[in-house]
């Protein structure tokens, strides 16, 4: 608490010299020009200070000079309040104190230009090289920390994260790029930006392909004997080949790998804009966790996502003072799991050496979206968005059971799903700007889907200017996640039917005040949360298990079954501020970020708990200097998350709740054009995390007696990459020194 | 202008919603036959299940076996040849009779042969619906 406390006076403090630093008119004329503008808080261009919503923008250039290589790098050490979390699978995200282990991304919402990823079946978003974007073409990202469902729906819980692609003036050219990162990955890519009239219209075209590959490093994962026997003998055997039988662990050289092609091409004309988004994310699964039990190193087991994505947009000004935005969307995506174990031991067959259970879901969904906006007055300063956003889905999936050598199953199909369900999600948004020291936003978004009763998402704010470089701000935001197909309908041999799950909801309140002075910008704001029906599995207890069973609900026996449910509740607040600016003409780049915040797990007993996973300190620091010419640019960028428990804390497993510890990364970057060819650029980066082992037990669970405790999953602590890019036929690759901007 | 865009679109929408997805069709499933030594796999599996599985309804019978050295070796045996799921005693003697000799159990009254008998009762009351193949599965 003291520590906490302490950091609030700094952020005082730093309020206070703000106001010293008040100097002339030219500092106004400056602070105008670095006022940052973000679109996805209220879906119009607005000032950060005054929109609906705290937020960030990450530029293409920040994750130049700072080295970053994927989404979750770019929120954990740039963005305000929003930190992630690596399993070595896909990467958690959390915001002001709540993250949710191996949650993957269902509860913030993610969009590419508007369109949003999270798919109906698993409601998943990928944060790492797997969103499906080639990463050269991201123009910003913008992050709205807080509850967004009044514009966009479910998901939007925790946040929002629109990822925004380049405009053909801003990717204009060729341009090829490659980066290798020592025994750990590489990528290649390479993309275009032109532009054209067609039909008497302006238009223009971006694309861009990229390849990524990941390969290493090699874990070590502590042993845990495991002292169980099938019969003939031997102990039981983690690994294919037999060896190292009754333990588990060792060295992972083969099951942690990916490979991520992505392909986006984006057309405007006249009106018009379409995207397009084709995407595949194979990877291999490292370690036995939770309910996946796989073989130890094992390079046949593995996850992948398939996407394809379509967006058609069209713009049109019915007069000068209405808008009609329309859009039609169709994505197609699917998910395959394939994991292998010693079929005597992972599926007690002796009939043959290796069984599969392949874990297939298939979801598409297509809608419509018309948003009209009315520009009362004419200068923006009453506006009235409504619109209505119709849209239709279509699940399927199902489990087999099979042997891997011979693809024959030995057990029938299981987890059939086969569905579909349409949802209509009304809103209207007022702005109202009466004066030029305050701004009003209000908005209300009803979704009516036909899974679960229409549930309503209201939002208000408002923002008061009473000087001219001071903004305080409250918000009020309410916003939901309806539950996925697979917590629903999924019945297999480890899950029950749910019934009657209910949406999950967030109440959220907010109060902030931004200071900017000349080049400088500082917000400190603080934020309460309450988080009802939180979707969980619970493990059913016989009696349960025995009435479904009764019921013909559950066509199985086996111990160990769980079924969703809304079973536990979140109370959540702190503070979270920031501090940006540069000096020296722009020269000199700095920020530093932090989120302090306490949350508290309520079950339906009323017992309380710690939230596993999500740290409840973490922030970031970022500095960089431009010499300009041939020089090179030197940035450093480090983010902190404080101690936190590991995801299985309070499961029994453990005597005693064990907590991460707090970790620490720092990353150097040097860039800068290279002499001789025009257009040709390097970078160069280390990284050091402080931490050798992150907040995920690895291994499968101990049985009873316990005769061992799982370990954790390693950091990967010492990181070097390397990169170069060259950008051809461009105009202003001279001045930019092969940057794309 | 707008023409050239709708076929455009249209024909990208009919490539990838036609396009071939993950099959998420069952698999023909044949049973195996029912005799020890080719039982049925899904049986075998949601069988052992309800004996070994932590909490499972003859874990209890189960881990006292298991703390018998011979009785371990018999019983895991069994579990592997999938004897607990043949409906009669004497089928599953014959079945583990191999079992019996290689854990080294030799005459009726050897205790640990009494410890797995208390686990095939077990097996014959609370896993009767599994072992029989009244409902099977796999886990995972």
């Amino acid at each position: 608490m003291s520590a906490r406390w302490k950091h609030q006076a700094v952020w005082a403090a730093c309020a206070l010299c703000a106001r010293t630093a008040l100097a002339d008119d030219t500092d106004d004329i400056r602070s105008i020009l670095n006022e940052n503008v973000i679109t996805t808080a209220s879906t119009s261009a607005q000032k950060a200070s005054t929109a609906p919503a705290t937020s960030i923008t990450v530029t293409a250039e920040d994750l130049r000079l700072y080295g970053i290589r994927s989404l979750d790098e770019a929120i954990n050490f740039l963005s305000v309040g929003v930190i992630t979390s690596n399993p070595l699978r896909t990467p958690d995200v959390g915001a002001r104190g709540v993250l949710l282990p191996n949650d993957q991304g269902k509860h913030f919402l993610l969009l590419v230009n508007g369109h949003a990823l999270n798919d109906p079946l698993y409601g998943a978003a990928r944060f790492d090289e797997g969103l499906g974007v080639p990463f050269d073409m991201i123009d910003r990202i913008e992050v709205i920390v807080g509850p967004g469902s009044v514009l966009y729906g479910s998901n939007a819980m925790l946040g929002v994260i629109n990822v925004i692609t380049k405009n053909a003036s801003d990717y204009r050219g060729g341009h090829v790029l490659g980066d290798y990162e020592i025994g750990r990955s590489e990528r290649v890519g390479a993309g275009s930006g032109f532009t054209f009239k067609a039909l008497g219209q302006p238009g223009e075209v971006t694309a861009g392909v990229e390849y990524f590959r990941r390969f290493g490093p090699d874990l070590q994962l502590a042993d845990q004997p495991v002292q169980r026997n099938l019969g003939d003998g031997n102990l039981v055997r983690f690994r294919r080949d037999g060896s190292r039988p009754g333990i588990w662990g060792g060295t992972v050289h083969d099951a942690y790998f990916a490979e991520a092609p992505s392909g986006m091409l984006r057309v405007r004309l006249g009106e018009f804009e379409v995207n397009l988004i084709a995407s595949a994310y194979r990877r291999g699964i490292p370690y036995t966790y939770g309910a996946v039990n796989v073989d130890f190193d094992d390079p046949d087991s593995y996850e992948l996502d398939r996407a394809v994505r379509l967006d058609v947009k069209h713009d049109a000004a019915l007069s000068s003072l209405v808008q009609l935005t329309s859009r039609l969307y169709a994505d197609a995506y699917d998910y395959q799991r394939g994991v292998n174990r010693v079929a005597q031991y992972g599926c007690y067959q002796s009939f043959f050496a290796t069984c599969t259970y392949y874990d297939v879901g298939v979801a598409r969904w297509a809608g419509v979206e018309e948003r009209l906006s009315l520009n009362w007055s004419g200068d923006s300063s009453f506006v009235t968005m409504l619109g209505v956003d119709a849209r239709m889905r279509w699940v399927r999936a199902k489990r087999d059971a099979i042997d891997f050598d011979t693809g024959q199953p030995f057990a029938p199909t299981a987890g059939q799903i086969d569905d579909s369900a349409g949802i209509v999600s009304p809103y209207i948004q007022q702005t109202w700007s009466p004066t030029t020291f305050l701004d009003l936003n209000g908005g209300v978004r009803v979704d009516a889907d036909q899974r679960f009763s229409p549930i309503v998402s209201p939002r208000g704010a408002v923002a008061v200017t009473p000087f001219k470089k001071t903004t305080l701000r409250a918000i009020y935001s309410q916003a939901f996640r309806g539950p996925t197909w697979i917590e629903t309908d999924a019945a297999n041999y480890q899950q029950a039917r749910a019934q009657g799950v209910d949406p999950e909801v967030v109440r959220s309140a907010e109060a902030s005040i931004e200071e900017r002075f000349a080049t400088q910008r500082i917000m400190f704001g603080v934020f309460r949360t309450w988080w009802d029906n939180l979707v969980e599995p619970r493990t059913l207890s016989p009696a349960e298990r025995a009435q479904l069973q009764n019921a013909g609900e559950l066509p199985i026996t086996s111990n160990s079954i769980v079924q969703y449910r809304n079973i536990s509740s979140l109370t959540n607040y702190g503070w979270n501020g920031g501090w940006d600016g540069s000096l020296v003409e722009g020269r000199f780049g700095y920020g530093v970020n932090a989120t302090s915040a306490f949350t508290m797990r309520q079950d339906a007993t009323g017992k309380e708990q710690p939230l596993p996973v999500a740290p409840q300190f973490f922030g970031n620091v970022h500095v960089s200097y431009s010499f300009g010419g041939y020089v090179p640019t030197p940035a450093l960028a480090a983010y902190y998350v404080g101690a936190r428990p590991i995801d299985r804390a309070f499961d029994g497993t453990y005597a005693s709740p064990p907590y991460a510890t707090p970790l620490a990364e720092i990353r150097g970057t040097l860039t800068g054009p290279l002499p001789g060819l025009q257009g040709l650029a390097y970078s160069a980066s280390a990284a050091y995390a402080t931490a050798a082992q992150g907040p995920y037990a690895v291994g499968p669970s101990p049985t009873t007696p316990q005769s061992f405790v799982p370990g954790t999953v390693p950091i990967d602590r010492f990181r070097v990459f390397f990169a170069i890019r060259y950008d051809f036929l461009t105009e202003n690759s001279a001045q930019t020194g092969g940057q794309s901007r | 202008m707008i023409r050239p865009l709708r076929l455009v679109s249209a024909l990208i929408l009919v490539h990838f919603w036609a396009s071939g997805c993950a099959d998420t069709s069952p698999l023909h499933y044949v049973a195996r036959g029912k005799d020890a030594g080719a039982a049925d796999g899904a049986v075998v599996s949601a069988c052992n299940h309800c004996i070994v599985d932590e909490g499972a309804p003859c874990q209890r019978e189960y881990d006292a076996c298991v703390a018998d050295r011979r009785c371990h070796g018999l019983a895991e045996c069994a579990l592997a040849a999938g004897c607990f799921t043949v409906p009669t005693l004497q089928q599953r003697i014959a079945c583990a009779e191999p079992c019996l000799a290689d854990a080294g159990i030799f005459a009726g009254g050897d205790p640990s042969l009494a410890l797995a008998l208390n686990l095939n009762v077990c097996t014959l009351d609370a896993c009767k619906k599994p072992c029989s193949g009244a409902s099977a599965g796999s886990d995972q």
